[in-house]
């Protein structure tokens, strides 16, 4: 059960002043290979700081985050930053692409960031051609070469989501997807994230507060105060 | 690979970082443009303060005339690297011209010689050149060109000017010239070829009353016109020479000027006037004597070797060769000789260029002693019956040995003094080289104000850059790798923007008197007056790879270091802080 990524007694504190903040308050769980979780919480429930541990972005104050057994918390900055690179694909509320990149070069800059200048110049075409694919899928075929800032947030946030998939990672860490996006917007991106879950068996962990968005996923959890609910 | 990919990306799309690179190809270009033309203004000014100095200049320890000259040099123009000696007497005296009077030194010189020996048919070519230039200017500047002049006039300008007064005319001035020649069926070509070959001369010896003098072109000038014009006496006009001798007599002699000559240092052409050496030695009642020997090396570079064979003594390579011959044998027979001897040599090189430059009769006397001290030791050792040293090694010994003898009494004598023209001159060249200190510790600051703006620039692009590093971290850049990016962008801002600057620099110095020029007409006054500055154009070094060199390695490593801090910052962001940043 506890094979693939997990959870345990996950703690993070901020100290603001003499103030001790409690973002989480030791917070287990499973994810299952495959699933498509959603952690719903109301903004300030501590939901973004769990996703970000799970993705190795933040370190907990106490408990470890483990994958298929191993414990991933106590590893080098450097294996961290390769595992974030390969393991894990992230999507942001704000898209996060890099302004000064075109499409086609921000999906495949996990890629380029992956490989050494060998291994790239043997890899590059077949690179180019998946992140081709990816943007295809997603109806972005036409607009390869345009910058972030010539693309709506849809497309954005679509281009966000071909960047996250490049390296097929075996977890998508998806943080407000669609809360920087209009309804019908939002809709179509749940949409795709749902046909990538369901076509490739693609484990998906979501965070968000849209509670009508969370309906649609395979298995639901509830965050409030750092701590998990039912 | 990607953190070179995005270090030019930044570098590209980023005018910040256009702007850092800017800095440095400014902070490049200065340097070059201002050593350049230091180093050319250097070359020149070495050239003039030498005046007409030769390589090595040979006189009496107590300066005062000696005989037997001619003999001297004889023996002098047999050593290796010498080409020519001149005889010289030189003396302190006034000049009067007309109303007025200055305080000269004269030299008495046997032109033949003279001209082979130093650089004075140099100059006086040089004063010929600027005023056939000034005058074919004028003819040029009339209405009606050269057509009207007489032919023979204008022809014998020609002859006058050595190809270098040429290339110094306005091109329009050279056109006309040039056109003039055609039309009139004058070899130009040939006329200047005259020019550069023409040798000064006394001229005919008409009146025994009069000796034919070459003034400096600054010292029979007279005052000058409202409109700045120079009022000067002018060849075949007379002036009066009262020479000091040591018996405080005064010695009058009249003197027709037969030419002028024009050095470039206002301070040498103010002073000097040359007369021939016969009519000196006369007038001072010196017959056959000369206070000096004038000697012209085949390079400037052989000038210590010479000397120390003019003085008996050995160079310090020699002295080595020496030390080098005996060490073997004194090792194992007495090391403590050695040590005294290698510790005399270490302070004799070290103290040895300072009491040559400073005349100090110690160097020739540390010099001889270390000389005696080889021999003796090489002496003992060829003695010694029992030596088991191998037959090639005695060989050597011996010739060594008959070397250091041969040099010795080859000298020229005790009294005699031998001085190299930077020797004569070291105030000067002291003065040159600590004012090239001074601005190279001056450029030195500019390029760590480059250094300061590109940090400065480096921080305000990472701070830019927050989100894309919070970004790059979540997509596996490591600590590593982000830092590689920030310092990437500060190498390459260094390595572009040095390219930039030696290209700049470059372009300037070739065309700095054409920018001159522009300039000038458009500010409308001149910004190189070349009667202050005394040169027709400004000098400039045309191959300063060796500084281009040393101030690009200077500047890529300014850019790197100043990028290191940024690059830092950059690396410790935090990554959940950073992807915050909206």
């Amino acid at each position: 059960m506890s094979d693939f990524l997990a959870a345990r007694d996950l703690v993070k504190e901020y100290v603001q002043g003499d103030e001790k903040l409690r973002v989480l308050r030791g917070v287990s769980l499973h994810v299952r290979e495959g699933e498509f979780l959603v952690i719903v919480g109301a903004s300030g429930a501590g939901k973004s700081t769990l996703l970000h541990l799970l993705g190795l972005l933040d370190s907990p104050t106490s408990g470890e985050v483990l994958f298929e057994g191993k414990s991933l918390t106590r590893l080098s900055g450097l294996q961290q930053a390769g595992l974030r690179n390969t393991l894990f694909g992230f999507v942001f509320q704000f898209f996060h692409l890099l302004p000064d990149f075109n499409a086609l070069e921000n999906v495949m800059m996990p890629a380029y960031v992956r490989f050494r200048t060998l291994e790239w110049a043997r890899r590059r075409q077949e690179v180019r051609a998946r992140a081709g694919e990816l943007l295809a899928r997603v109806g972005l075929k036409e607009r390869l070469r345009h910058r972030p800032n010539q693309l709506s947030g849809g497309e954005r946030q679509r281009v966000a989501l071909c960047r996250a998939l490049i390296n097929q990672p075996r977890v998508l860490l998806l943080d407000e997807p669609t809360g920087n996006l209009d309804r019908k917007t939002g809709e179509q991106i749940h949409q795709l994230i749902r046909d990538i879950n369901r076509a490739e068996r693609q484990t998906v962990v979501m965070v968000t507060h849209d509670e009508a968005a969370a309906q649609t996923a395979g298995r639901l959890i509830r965050i409030r105060d750092g701590e998990l609910t039912a | 690979m990607y953190k070179l990919l995005i270090a030019f990306r930044y570098l590209r799309r980023n005018w910040l970082n256009l702007v850092g690179t800017l800095a440095v190809a400014l902070a490049v270009m200065a340097p070059i443009c201002v050593l350049s033309v230091m180093k050319g203004f250097d070359q020149e000014f070495r050239s003039r303060i030498r005046a007409t100095l030769s390589d090595l200049i040979v006189e009496r320890r107590t300066d005062d005339p000696f005989g037997g000259y001619e003999g001297m040099i004889a023996r002098i123009a047999k050593i290796p690297h010498v080409v020519a000696c001149a005889p010289q007497y030189d003396g302190l005296g006034l000049l009067k011209l007309k109303r007025q009077s200055r305080y000269v030194e004269f030299h008495g010189v046997d032109l033949a010689s003279e001209n082979q020996a130093t650089d004075f048919a140099e100059f006086w070519r040089m004063w010929r050149g600027r005023q056939a230039r000034l005058e074919l200017a004028a003819l040029a500047a009339q209405a009606s060109g050269l057509g009207g002049e007489p032919k023979q006039k204008v022809a014998g300008l020609l002859s006058s000017m050595r190809h270098e007064d040429f290339s110094l005319l306005d091109s329009a001035d050279r056109d006309a010239a040039r056109s003039w020649a055609e039309h009139n069926q004058v070899d130009l070509e040939a006329a200047l070829r005259a020019g550069d070959a023409a040798a000064p001369d006394w001229g005919p010896a008409d009146d025994p009353k009069y000796s034919p003098a070459f003034p400096g072109e600054e010292l029979v000038v007279l005052g000058k016109y409202p409109d700045g014009r120079e009022a000067s006496l002018d060849v075949g006009e007379e002036v009066t020479l009262i020479a000091a001798s040591d018996v405080f007599e005064r010695t009058f002699r009249r003197c027709r000027i037969v030419g002028k000559f024009r050095s470039g240092m206002s301070e040498y052409d103010l002073r000097n006037i040359y007369l021939p050496l016969a009519d000196v030695q006369q007038f001072m009642e010196q017959p056959d004597k000369a206070t000096s020997i004038n000697i012209r090396l085949d390079s400037f570079d052989h000038a210590p070797e010479v000397r120390a064979a003019l003085m008996g003594i050995l160079t310090p390579e020699e002295m080595a060769e020496g030390l080098d011959l005996v060490r073997p044998l004194l090792r194992k027979q007495n090391p403590a000789a050695l040590n005294s001897l290698d510790e005399q040599f270490r302070r004799l090189r070290l103290d040895l260029p300072k009491w040559f430059a400073e005349r100090n009769p110690q160097a020739v006397e540390s010099s001889q002693d270390m000389g005696d001290e080889l021999e003796r030791v090489i002496a003992d050792v060829l003695h010694s019956s029992a030596n088991p040293l191998p037959q090639a090694t005695l060989g050597q010994m011996v010739d060594y040995q008959k070397k250091v003898i041969a040099r010795a009494n080859g000298a020229i004598g005790e009294d005699f003094r031998v001085s190299t023209w930077e020797d004569k001159r070291l105030t000067f060249l002291r003065a040159v080289a600590l004012e090239r200190e001074v601005m190279g510790f001056i450029l030195f600051f500019v390029g760590l104000i480059a250094g300061f703006l590109i940090l400065s620039l480096l921080h305000t692009t990472v701070i830019s850059k927050t989100r894309d590093i919070g970004t790059l971290k979540s997509i596996g850049g490591s600590v590593h790798g982000i830092m590689s990016i920030f310092l990437l962008n500060g190498l390459l801002m260094g390595l572009i923007g040095s390219a930039l600057g030696t290209a700049g620099g470059f372009l300037i110095t070739r065309n700095i008197n054409a920018i001159e020029g522009f300039l000038e007409r458009i500010v409308g006054f001149s910004l190189f007056p070349a009667d202050i500055y005394y040169l027709d154009r400004i000098p400039v070094d045309q191959h300063p790879w060796a500084n281009i060199l040393v101030i690009c390695v200077l500047a890529v490593a300014v850019s790197l270091a100043a990028s290191i801090l940024p690059a830092w910052k950059a690396a410790r962001m935090d990554a959940v802080e950073a992807l915050r940043y909206e």
